[in-house]
């Protein structure tokens, strides 16, 4: 059963990540603080976030046309936002992916 | 000022990347196989390398493994396909606790100071990516 609030806008999130280095673990992290974050403004129900291994699934970072790791990125049609870099910043990957408050919204109400 | 050393036998790989980070402000030197660049790495401890998996002579798996114990603070993109023979070793590398990321070939300008930005933070202005990708730039270099 969907337990979304009526007009909730499901944010899906993926990371690539190479295997289980220092770096990856480290955007790991960062993406659940990222994840921590949005569920407390959006709901935990309007997030869904997956992690790839490029080395596992090199396919599927073709397909994303991921030019290095770690490389987050927002689904979603047309252009799919995505952050290369310091994913402890956190207030500004959230604006990157035009995941404020106020997109969020916008999205969910158009 | 922030120093890149990129090791690959290409001539005009290595000069691609010049140009692009010296025209990013980062100080860059280069080196043309995997010897060459190990030395560099020791004599002048740059904050990042670019390390090409396909080069004869000291592999592009054995001069990442060499980085490492030199230089283990200094972050290292793996640059390659991302398809093929490298990646059982890069696996094997990564489970024995290398540190690494990937970058597939072939990177342009943007990408190559984009990754730049993110690993060791900007020196020039912020690169601009098409196809809606930004870099937030890295503050713990």
């Amino acid at each position: 059963m969907d337990d979304r609030p009526v007009g909730a806008l499901m944010i899906r999130l993926r990371l690539y990540v190479t295997g289980r280095t220092v770096s990856a673990e480290r955007a790991r992290l960062a993406l659940r603080d990222l994840e921590r974050r949005l569920a407390h403004t959006t709901g935990e129900s309007t997030i869904h976030c997956e992690v790839i291994d490029v080395l596992d699934d090199p396919e599927a970072a073709e397909r994303d046309k991921i030019f290095a790791t770690p490389t987050l990125l927002r689904l979603g049609p047309g252009v799919q936002p995505r952050v290369f870099g310091d994913f402890s910043a956190t207030d500004k990957v959230i604006g990157a992916l035009k995941l404020d408050t106020k997109s969020v919204t916008l999205a969910a109400t158009a | 000022m922030k120093r890149v050393l990129v090791i690959d036998d290409d001539g005009g790989v290595r000069e691609s990347f010049r140009a692009a980070l010296e025209d990013a402000g980062y100080q860059v030197s280069t080196a043309e196989n995997g010897v060459s660049g190990i030395e560099s790495a020791q004599a002048e401890r740059p904050d990042l390398v670019f390390l090409d998996l396909k080069m004869p002579g000291l592999s592009g798996v054995d001069t990442l493994k060499q980085l490492q114990d030199t230089c283990p603070r200094t972050p290292v993109y793996v640059v390659t396909g991302f398809y093929g023979e490298f990646i059982a070793p890069l696996r094997e590398l990564q489970s024995r606790g290398v540190d690494f990321n990937l970058a597939r070939k072939p990177l342009t300008a943007t990408e190559i100071k984009a990754i730049a930005a993110g690993r060791i933070g900007m020196v020039g202005p912020l690169p601009v990516g098409g196809d809606g990708w930004t870099t937030v730039p890295s503050v713990h270099s």
